[in-house]
């Protein structure tokens, strides 16, 4: 762990201890209720101010009200910053945040800095925040929204923003009720099915013909267990724990995972897949201590993550799993994480839907570059041949695509981070490879090959 | 001055959102309970959840508009019973209890894979499924903007002038039925019970039915409100769930309980709070003090923190009035 | 790693060679002779200019013009089946055999697309084992995919091991189960002591108890991770913090609060406020992911099939909890305790420190509540921001259940929620199990609303 991060974790409980002190001396008649919290922000603002140089990153690129969206890019974010979704939030706002610093650095868009209005989507527990700030992007007149990465809270907004007519453009909506959903909406995270298909073949074809799923319950657990257990079935195998219609799926809130461990391996499977999220970093010690070798595991996009600090050594060893498009490279997470601690952000751990982010804040700026304005009609109309869908030039960053524009070139083909490939019809990515990885002795995984979903 | 100008409109786009006006529906049943009868019911939620099921779920199936909203008041008003029946005998916190497990029983009943087939599991019920009934009723033509001062909405379709309207024109009926049932001897009946329960026993009145009935009304209340909220969103059994029951108490403490503007004033004050602070923050504190992350969260802080001052120094909230309080013992 | 894959690769081939060879030596399967016979090559891709279209190989990697056709065989036991002859027939007479190696796998390269027609040959089978399902049926193989071509079989091999798994029993499920919410039970009972001690000696239904939960683990986490210290010396610090933040909020906020004479219900929405703001705090100071308070994972051992830290949790649970036990029959402030709880007028007009004795109870209850969080990190690999809301439900479920206000009602309330809720998994979906607590808490409420050990006037 970085030193600066160890700091401001220190300063931070300290803080916290400092302002439960405060809050509480509020309840005796004589304390003030806006001092507490006045106090401990400033004591805050001072001893962070100590930590880093004054740098304003984020603050660059933040929207003043007002602007006209038709010739300024204004990009509303809508990302989990708060709830049991927000531990994706840093990756996303990281990737969006450096793809805005990207653009911006290449000239902006139609040779006007590109700006943003971030704002929390929150989690389907707390709807108002949604709809709160939903709305008030709306009011703003943003020219797109980059957002929800719940497919449940996106399904929750999507009837207001369509209505709208503005562009949302999802980086994680996996849910296949998604394809299609409204000519406003957009994605360059796959459908599940498509995922779910390489999955399934590739469980069956390493020679496994019993497996066991551990599903959570979530529109995004339900949606790609369905289609992995299509495709293990379609190949002659059988899913003997957690099928679909047997009920056996976990809470999204459970916190101990003992009993569904017992039964999955009571089941006597050849293989293990787990459809999870963060919740996987307290599965895998349950199965591991229950005697289950890791090595006949199979992961998923939303946990095909690092953990290297999270596990021992060798416990994860010889675990594969599947993702959309590629991993993003070292070199890319590098970029994020330093953009994000520019912002202020701490240590990133999961950079699930991290490159989806960038890419899709590239797609729409490129849409309005092309459209010669940044309206959202004009991204809507725009967006699909940008991203390569009537084929034509390919290029690999803003700076490239947009002078490519600027030349003329009617159809180009951004090819980003994500590896998503052009996006079709209905608005999905299109390329549908699917990347295997497996886990190798420090708990991290290596890209493995490709293959079509 | 830009800035300025931005939050005021968006306070009063909020003020008048769908979801506001839904949410203060729900309040005044909260009100209903807590405020005027004194029964502390933390799972309002979860009434709020089988009204929306109800409406959904019967459109889906193909009953139509009128029929889904019947059965969602009806619903609503049998699982008050179910609930009160064998609680409001006893003290005051087993309701509280039994309520708030109740309500989560039907959250996690709603999640559920085994009933995905109508209720869509933990995915929920997807707007577009049920929203067409609705919007079959607007007078408005569809697809069009219309605009009004700086806002501009679609007439028919999603957060719409239509939506709006219903739901402002439901709430103010709501409001006023409200005020005249607590102006009538029923009313002063279970006022008397927040009161002095012993007292109106031996006046001879039934407390016990009182109660019953009191539960009920409020709940069908929170059922209307659960309707309305998602005629602009999805069937989400975690959307309405114990954090909503919380923060439709916040709304409630905050106008002022036992009165009928109340939850009305508190759901738009949350509202306009909630966002004031968000954006006075993200404005003037710089990212090294406090990211784009913990901007929102500290915004929830303040308000855990500001509902726990308000509870201690103005419990009456705005509009109260702290001879008639709902906090008894 | 890049070497342990090499290694496999050449193991794998090498296998695969010594099967293909063996097969072609014995001449057992006609197919085999009538191929074009490619040559019992192991290079992973056909080179330029053969014609072969479909090859048995070592293994294969998927590129756009390749498709590869994989599966493996195994037996009842999970063994594989080596050996046994795979044929791949295509459209224009392409075809090729394979033989499963030591795992069961064989492996075809295909860089033409289209339906083929995939046969075991049932004679190359060893004795005992049949296939399940027909032995020859049609695949399509598109270029860029993989294709699996199981083959689900029936029997055992001769000499083929049972494999050395958890045992699998009904009734070893059971057991497990049982032990499972023995453990929840006790690691509840740690949390629900002090929930229903607050609820019994003030009257209040603190709903920022389960935060107290998450805040021992979260301390825990900061100091034994984040910071590197020595595990037993977190614990101690954590669990000494969390009871001054007992005694801190007595003395800051229930305290003064109880001299303004604030309603119980009043109260009870101010504990609903600090718990919001207490998720918000952990949220805004330590993420939202799931923290470890340990990185090691142990193997489950002994009786109960527990991890030995599973059984330190339980050990720890039970001695604190029978110290807990003995503080309250049998010392002065243990009896004063109760007597608060009784009857809170009575215990002052005899000259009982009320406020001394509850502010002692908000501190050995948090503490509690503190070493419950840490103890509950340790056992289900984590604690984040909302661990102590899911499981306040449980805690509130525990105490009416044993009885609202009385200290063994809720170890015994405890005990009984921790084994519903794990046994009822066995029944019951994965989410449903909660559910069932509540119901059994709502049924309780009717038939025997003062709760097991509740006494009958505190009802009405």
């Amino acid at each position: 762990m970085p030193a600066h991060r160890r700091g401001r974790m220190l300063t931070a409980w300290a803080l916290g201890a400092a302002a439960a002190v405060t809050l509480a001396a509020c309840s005796t008649p004589s304390g003030g209720s806006s001092a507490s919290t006045s106090a401990s922000a400033s004591t805050s603002a001072s001893a962070s101010a100590a930590a880093t140089p004054a740098a304003t990153i984020a603050a660059a690129t933040q929207c003043a009200s007002g602007a006209d969206p038709k010739t300024q890019f204004k990009l509303g974010t809508f990302l989990p910053l708060t709830g049991s979704l927000a531990f994706l939030g840093p990756a996303a706002v990281g990737g969006a945040g450096l793809a805005l610093q990207d653009v911006n650095a290449a000239g902006g868009v139609n040779g006007k800095p590109a700006c943003s209005i971030p704002t929390d989507s929150s989690d389907a527990d707390n709807p108002t925040v949604g709809s709160t700030n939903v709305k008030k992007l709306l009011q703003a007149k943003v020219s797109a929204i980059l957002g929800a990465e719940s497919s449940s809270v996106s399904e929750a907004v999507l009837p207001t923003v369509a209505a709208t007519g503005t562009v949302m453009f999802s980086p994680a909506n996996t849910d296949d009720a998604l394809s299609g959903a409204s000519k406003w909406y957009f994605r360059d995270a796959p459908p599940n099915s498509v995922e779910g298909n390489a999955l399934g073949k590739q469980i069956v074809a390493d020679g496994n013909q019993k497996v066991g799923m551990l599903v959570f319950n979530d529109s995004y657990g339900t949606n790609l267990r369905d289609a992995t257990q299509k495709a293990i079935e379609a190949s002659g195998g059988a899913v003997v724990y957690g099928a679909k219609g047997k009920n056996q799926e976990f809470s999204s809130k459970e916190t101990n995972f003992s009993s569904q461990v017992s039964a999955v391996l009571a089941t006597k499977p050849d293989a293990i897949v787990i459809i999870a999220f963060d919740q996987t970093a307290q599965i895998v010690p349950a199965l591991v201590s229950a005697g289950w070798k890791m090595s006949k595991s199979y992961l998923v996009d939303g946990n095909l993550n690092d953990y290297t600090k999270t596990f021992p050594a060798n416990t994860m060893n010889g675990a594969q799993g599947t993702t959309q498009g590629v991993n993003p490279s070292a070199a890319f997470k590098q970029k994020v994480q330093a953009w994000y601690s520019k912002a202020g952000g701490s240590t990133i751990t999961s950079y699930s839907y991290s490159a989806e982010a960038y890419d899709a804040v590239v797609l729409m700026a490129l849409a309005a570059d092309r459209g010669g304005d940044s309206s959202s009609a004009t991204i809507q109309s725009n967006l699909l041949a940008v991203s390569g869908a009537n084929g034509g030039t390919v290029c690999k960053s803003y700076s490239a695509c947009s002078a490519l524009i600027k030349k003329g070139t009617k159809s180009i083909h951004y090819e980003g981070f994500a590896g998503i490939g052009p996006l079709n019809a209905k608005h999905d990515p299109s390329s549908g490879y699917i990347s295997v990885y497996q886990y190798v002795g420090n708990n991290d995984s290596k890209f493995v090959n490709s293959v079509r979903g | 001055m830009d800035f300025l100008v931005g939050l005021f409109t968006d306070f009063g786009q909020q003020i008048l959102s769908s979801v506001t006006a839904a949410f203060a529906i729900a309040a005044i049943g909260l009100n209903v309970h807590f405020g005027y009868t004194g029964l502390v019911n933390i799972g309002q939620a979860g009434f709020m959840l089988i009204g929306a099921y109800g409406l959904a779920i019967t459109v889906e199936v193909g009953g139509g508009f009128w029929l889904g909203v019947l059965i969602g008041l009806v619903g609503a008003a049998l699982f008050a019973l179910v609930l009160g029946l064998p609680t409001l005998k006893l003290r005051g916190d087993y309701l509280a209890i039994v309520t708030i497990a109740a309500s989560e029983i039907v959250r996690v009943i709603g999640d559920n894979q085994s009933l995905s087939q109508w209720t869509g599991g933990a995915a929920g019920i997807a707007g577009r499924v049920y929203q067409g009934a609705f919007t079959a009723l607007s007078p408005f033509p569809a697809n069009q903007q219309f605009q009004v001062g700086p806002y501009t909405y679609p007439l028919t379709e999603g957060d719409s002038w239509f939506l709006r309207i219903v739901c402002w024109v439901v709430l103010a009926i709501v409001a006023v039925i409200v005020l005249l049932l607590m102006r009538s001897p029923w009313g002063r009946a279970i006022r008397g019970i927040r009161e002095d329960e012993d007292a109106m026993r031996s006046l001879g009145k039934n407390v016990y039915l009182y109660k019953l009935q009191a539960l009920m009304l409020g709940g069908v209340i929170g059922a209307i409100g659960g309707m309305l909220y998602v005629l602009s969103a999805n069937v989400l059994a975690d959307s309405l769930g114990r954090t909503t029951t919380f923060l439709l108490y916040t709304c409630l403490l905050l106008g002022g309980a036992a009165t009928v503007f109340g939850p009305v004033l508190g759901s738009a004050l949350y509202f306009i709070v909630i966002i004031g602070l968000n954006d006075v923050v993200a404005q003037f504190v710089p990212p090294q003090i406090m990211n784009e992350q913990q901007i929102p969260q500290f915004g929830w802080i303040v308000v855990g923190v500001g509902l726990m001052l308000l509870v201690i120094f103005r419990p009456q909230g705005i509009l109260g009035n702290k001879k008639e309080l709902a906090f008894g013992d | 790693m890049r070497s342990l894959t090499t290694l496999r690769r050449v193991l794998l081939g090498s296998a695969t060679v010594a099967a293909v060879l063996a097969g072609a030596l014995a001449g057992a399967a006609p197919a085999t002779a009538a191929s074009p016979s490619p040559s019992p090559s192991v290079t992973a891709v056909p080179t330029a200019g053969t014609t072969t279209v479909v090859q048995a190989t070592a293994d294969c990697a998927v590129t756009p013009r390749i498709a590869c056709v994989r599966g493996a065989l195994r037996d009842d036991n999970g063994n594989g089946v080596k050996g046994v002859t795979i044929r791949l027939d295509g459209a224009s007479g392409a075809t090729a055999s394979a033989v499963s190696n030591a795992a069961g796998a064989f492996v075809f390269t295909v860089t033409k697309g289209g339906t083929y027609r995939i046969t075991l040959v049932t004679s190359t089978l060893p004795k005992g084992i049949k296939p399940l399902a027909a032995a020859s049926r049609p695949i399509p193989v598109t270029l860029g995919q993989l294709q699996p071509a199981a083959f689900a079989l029936k029997g055992t091999f001769k000499g083929s091991q049972t494999t050395s798994g958890p045992s699998t029993s009904e009734l070893h499920l059971v057991l497990d189960q049982i032990s499972g919410g023995l453990l929840l039970g006790l690691l509840l009972a740690l949390a629900s002591i002090g929930l229903s001690l607050i609820y019994g000696t003030t009257g209040l239904s603190n709903f920022a108890h389960g935060e107290q939960v998450t805040l021992g683990g979260l301390l825990a986490w900061l100091f034994a991770v984040v910071l590197g210290w020595n595990f037993l010396l977190a614990c101690v610090v954590t669990v000494l913090l969390c009871a001054a933040s007992g005694y801190l909020q007595d003395r800051f906020i229930w305290g003064p609060l109880r001299r303004r004479h604030l309603g119980l219900t009043q109260l009870m929405v101010v504990t609903i406020g600090l718990s919001l703001a207490l998720e918000y705090v952990f949220q805004y100071f330590a993420g939202a992911q799931v923290h470890p308070v340990t990185t090691s994972i142990q193997i489950n051992t002994g009786p109960l099939d527990l991890t030995p830290n599973a059984y330190l949790a339980m050990l720890i649970s039970i001695v604190v909890l029978v110290a807990v036990g003995l503080l309250l029959q049998r010392t002065r402030i243990g009896r004063a305790t109760r007597a608060v709880s009784d009857n809170r007028p009575l215990a002052a007009a005899s000259g009982i420190d009320v406020d001394r004795i509850i502010r002692l109870v908000w501190t050995v209850s948090m503490g509690l509540s503190g070493l419950a969080g840490i103890l509950y990190a340790l056992v289900y690999g984590g604690i984040n921001w909302s661990t102590g809301q899911a499981v306040l439900l449980l805690l509130f479920a525990a105490t009416t259940l044993g009885g609202l206000g009385t200290a063994f009602g809720a170890l015994i309330g405890s005990l009984i929620i921790g084994l519903v809720v794990q046994v009822s998994s066995l029944f019951l979906s994965g989410d449903m199990r909660y559910a069932t607590a509540l119901i059994i808490l709502i049924l309780v409420l009717l038939v025997r609303p003062q709760g097991i050990l509740g006494r009958r006037e505190r009802v009405g």
